[in-house]
């Protein structure tokens, strides 16, 4: 079930990010928002790549993609 | 019923990503980056019981299945190269799109290589000199 518990955070951390961003545009300070804006992405994205490389690890276990093919893939 | 499940979880997610889209763009891709890899970490738990069955099979009828791990390896090409190229097709990247799946083509290639080779060879033996 944690995957709907990510799947809701990730969406939320988007949208606060887009009213953080409008907030500050409005405040006069585009600059920072630019960057909070930035910072949020990075953050999401980490967390992406964390489950992409599980799901690669996976997948190499699996298929069996590991043993000879060693030096093509990896 | 595993199945309802995860087909509302789809669901509420794609609502999700339709909500993230109008706000910023990227960020509902990395959503829909995130939904695949959940629907395929799902079916990989699935699709391990299935192989470790296809095994036991084997190995209890001793039926032996020439080049089975180039048979697995070749699926879990496909897989991975047409998960990438429809998320890139999903983010209107067509081009990127296509070249991965030539590169998805050119490996399944060259791993199925020794295969041609040995029906080549056998070929070649009934071709009287």
């Amino acid at each position: 079930m944690n995957e709907v518990h990510l799947l809701f955070q990730v969406a939320a951390i988007g949208i606060v990010l887009a009213m953080i961003h409008t907030i500050l545009k409005q405040m006069g300070k585009e600059d920072i928002a630019h960057w909070v804006t930035l910072i949020g992405f990075i953050i999401i994205l980490v967390i992406v790549i964390d489950h992409l490389s599980r799901l690669f690890q996976q997948i190499k276990s699996v298929f069996l993609l590991q043993m000879i093919i060693r030096g093509l893939f990896m | 019923m595993q199945l309802l499940q995860i087909l509302a979880v789809v669901i509420i997610a794609s609502l999700l990503v339709i909500l993230v889209r109008e706000r910023n763009e990227s960020i509902s891709f990395l959503l829909v980056i995130i939904i695949g890899v959940f629907i395929f970490l799902y079916i990989l738990s699935h699709i391990s019981q299935l192989f470790d069955v296809f095994n036991q099979i084997i190995s209890r009828f001793n039926v032996s299945i020439p080049h089975l791990d180039t048979i697995l390896k070749v699926i879990g090409i496909a897989y991975i190269t047409e998960f990438a190229s429809h998320l890139l097709k999903d983010a209107d990247l067509e081009a990127i799109a296509v070249k991965v799946e030539m590169v998805g083509k050119i490996f399944i290639l060259v791993l199925a290589l020794p295969i041609f080779i040995a029906v080549l060879e056998t070929l070649m033996h009934f071709i009287p000199h």
